[in-house]
């Protein structure tokens, strides 16, 4: 029987040509003009992900050393070894790999701003949050690393580990840093852990790969241009119109009384409202890849993760489900076509604005841009920006999440607060 | 089968239905006549389960349905006053959906659907979208949908409504085929008297969220069998003529309009030649005089001083 509410419920969305307008005209031609428009703006601008890294180093690499070289020759080991590993030190030294090498990658550079902070403004740092990450050197960690290489088996502190704060807010960019640091540091321990078993260490044949690991991981980020940009950001505020259609068509559908023959035909309200739901979500899907493969076919939008791009656009069209849902509900149940108007005009509006559609969040107050985040809009364009510029499904998860807790609930909302008896 | 026992309607402070009692019987077709706002849609609404009285009862098959309405929604028809259908879908989409909400499929699903748009006469047109339909081809399509599961009974709330008199005819045919060849049961209701002669076996007549009158077609029209219409044609209107046919003891009723003077009077009396005398002591040429049998229409202006349409 729901079945027959969803074959009816595609027919009236796939007939109406305000539809085909307001779904697909009315967004394409936004689409090009602000992407067109405002594509200056875009490309003066930086790469979305900026990092602000700040590096605390709590001990002195120059006396970590001096204290190692101290303890070699304390050791039994035969001047010539002692000469040998000496010469080895300066090819080793990891935190000096990470300044020079890693941070100093100009690649990188675009992305990473690093800055020296002395150890007593830590405290002050983890507080303001300036920095996407805080990087902390312990004390000794030269010399525990030195240590760990050649003499694994006197190791007797800690192991040698650098701390990370990564700012939540900057969800993006910390990630971003503590996934190279994170690559850096399994290196390093790759080299302790080799020299630990017995194998001796070839430090030319390691740095590079280390090197190469980490640009990697850099130039995955693609960056977005504002065609891209706006390809997502009207997308997600024009799909939201299917659930004011949807309240639209509801309504009709009761001041013509074809409800009275739904009710008569003794079908439930849930199967009528799970025809809306998941007609809905169907409607979604198909405006958003028409939308998204035009942008693609016309200007080029592509995307390189399929599978994630579907899996938001499945999770968007969700809530829109909800939210068409709902909307119909409420036009019943206060027998009026005010809430589908509402929605349609303030509703999406806003979302659209909280989102981002229009001017990317970033630049808006911390709190609009964490309102922002909750919104539909904002929560799948956030999904999409992060895919697009090819981070992993596992860094969406959250936005994924949100987007179909929308639709649940809001169906469920729906359904539950439906009217029993539906007034003529 | 189906009965309402003294049900009301109150919307606010006003009583839109006032202690009605009515009942259709199987295989019976029953006219619900009225006047533009006498409460007859909201009657409908009330035995159909859609919207419960304010006080009273509705009873089928002797099971009050105000708190159980499945039963009689399952072999129940209920052609609304307002066109409900898509209009964005055909004919034969629109049918194809009001059958699958009544659970039917398959080839069960599309033989009715044929069976149907042949007998609102809609084959040729079913693939047409109905809101490029006419009037009149829309409201047999807003009675084909309500057909679709085989209902025992079937209710109709001016189902001809502002049509053409072709489309009308094909309508008052089909459903008095719906009653003579497939036993429904049949409530109209309509504010044209000629339509409820025409189709029911009995009438309720009802005026300002009352019934005024039921019966047969002939018990009804007995209630002015005792007297009789005379229609006075005169070649120009002259009050003093119509005053003194008011001043004769036994005219009952008198109205007049341009040069046309109706009058009621008791059956057996022959008031002819009084007539031409009262034309000649005031002046006035009689073209012609007829007599008729009483209308539908005499019967509610007689019980309610109103013509049923103005
Ligand atoms: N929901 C309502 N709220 C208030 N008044 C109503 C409501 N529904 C109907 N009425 C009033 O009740 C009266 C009877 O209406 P109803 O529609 O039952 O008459 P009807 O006999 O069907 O008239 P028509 O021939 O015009 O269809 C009207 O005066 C109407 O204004
Ligand atoms: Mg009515």
């Amino acid at each position: 029987m729901f079945n027959a509410f969803l074959k009816k419920q595609l027919l009236v969305f796939i007939r109406n040509p305000e539809v085909i307008i307001l779904q697909l005209v009315m967004p394409i031609v936004l689409i090009t003009i602000l992407g067109f428009a405002l594509g200056g703006l875009f490309e003066g601008e930086k790469s979305p992900i900026e990092a602000k890294v700040a590096y605390v180093s709590q001990g002195n690499e120059e006396d970590d050393i001096e204290e190692f070289k101290t303890f070699l020759q304390k050791s039994r080991l035969d001047p010539e070894a002692i000469a040998a590993i000496e010469g080895q030190i300066k090819t080793l030294l990891p935190l000096k790999i990470l300044r020079e090498d890693v941070f100093e990658n100009d690649k990188l550079k675009e992305f990473v701003h690093v800055k020296e902070v002395e150890p007593e403004k830590l405290t002050k740092l983890k507080k303001n949050k300036d920095y996407a990450v805080i990087i902390e050197v312990p004390e000794k960690f030269t010399y525990h690393f030195l240590m760990s290489v050649f003499f694994p088996s006197e190791q007797t502190s800690e192991k040698p580990e650098l701390k990370l704060y990564q700012n939540e807010d900057r969800e993006l960019a910390s990630q971003l840093v503590a996934d190279i640091i994170e690559d850096f540091q399994h290196q390093y321990t790759l080299q302790t852990a080799l020299a630990k078993i017995g194998i001796p260490m070839n430090p030319e044949m390691k740095q590079p790969a280390e090197s190469e690991v980490s640009i990697q991981s850099i130039s995955a980020v693609k960056s977005v241009s504002a065609i891209a940009y706006y390809t997502i950001g009207i997308s997600m505020m024009f799909v939201l119109y299917v659930a004011s259609m949807a309240g639209t068509f509801a309504f009709a559908e009761k001041e013509s009384n074809v409800y009275t023959r739904i009710i008569l035909s003794r079908a439930s309200r849930t199967s009528y409202l799970m025809g809306t739901f998941i007609s809905a979500i169907i409607i979604a899907f198909i405006q958003l890849l028409i939308l998204f493969g035009f942008s693609f076919i016309a200007y080029g939008v592509k995307w390189d993760d399929l599978s994630s791009f579907l899996a938001i656009t499945i999770c968007i069209a969700i809530a829109v489900g909800g939210f068409a849902t709902l909307v119909t509900t409420l036009n019943y149940r206060f027998h009026s076509q005010t809430f589908s108007n509402f929605f349609s005009s303030i509703g999406v509006t806003i979302f659209a604005l909280l989102g981002g559609t229009f001017v990317p969040v970033k630049g808006m107050s911390e709190t609009v841009a964490e309102i922002g985040k909750l919104t539909p809009d904002g929560a799948a364009m956030n999904a999409y920006l992060n895919i697009y510029q090819g981070y992993g499904i596992e860094t969406v998860i959250p936005q994924l999440v949100t987007l179909c807790i929308y639709g649940m609930m809001l169906a469920v909302i729906g359904v539950s607060i439906f009217p029993k008896e539906v007034r003529q | 089968m189906l009965e309402a026992i003294d049900i009301t309607k109150q919307f606010k402070k006003k009583k839109v239905v006032d202690g009605l009692n009515m009942y259709i019987e199987s295989g019976e077709t029953v006219g619900l006549l009225g006047p533009n706002g006498a409460g007859k849609s909201t009657t409908i609404s009330m035995i159909s389960s859609l919207v419960p009285p304010t006080s009273g009862d509705v009873r089928f098959r002797k099971q009050s349905i105000l708190k159980n309405p499945q039963e009689l929604r399952r072999v129940l028809g209920v052609v609304p006053q307002e066109i409900a259908l898509y209009n964005d879908l055909s004919a034969k989409e629109n049918l194809l959906f009001f059958g699958r909400i009544h659970q039917m499929s398959g080839k069960q699903l599309q033989k009715k659907v044929d069976e149907v748009l042949e007998l609102i006469g809609l084959s040729e047109q079913k693939k047409v979208i109905t809101k490029h339909f006419s009037g009149g081809m829309k409201r047999r399509l807003n009675i084909g949908a309500s057909l679709m599961h085989d209902p025992e009974m079937i209710i109709m709330d001016e189902p001809t409504v502002g049509i053409d008199p072709q489309s009308r005819n094909h309508i008052l045919e089909t459903v008095k085929r719906l009653n003579q060849e497939m036993g429904m049961s049949i409530l109209y209701t309509s504010h044209y008297m000629e339509e409820v002669e025409f189709i029911c076996d009995r009438i309720y007549i009802m005026d300002q969220g009352r019934i005024i009158a039921v019966g047969t077609k002939d018990e009804i029209k007995s209630i002015l069998s005792a007297e009789k219409t005379l229609t006075i044609k005169v070649e120009q209107p002259n009050e003093k003529f119509i005053q003194s046919i008011r001043q004769e003891g036994l005219v009952k009723e008198v109205q007049s309009s341009g040069n046309m003077i109706t009058i009621v009077i008791p059956k057996e009396v022959n008031l002819f030649a009084r007539l031409f005398q009262l034309a000649e002591g005031t002046e006035t040429t009689i073209q012609s005089i007829e007599a008729q049998t009483p209308t539908l229409e005499d019967v509610f202006l007689h019980l309610t001083g109103r013509a049923l349409r103005n």
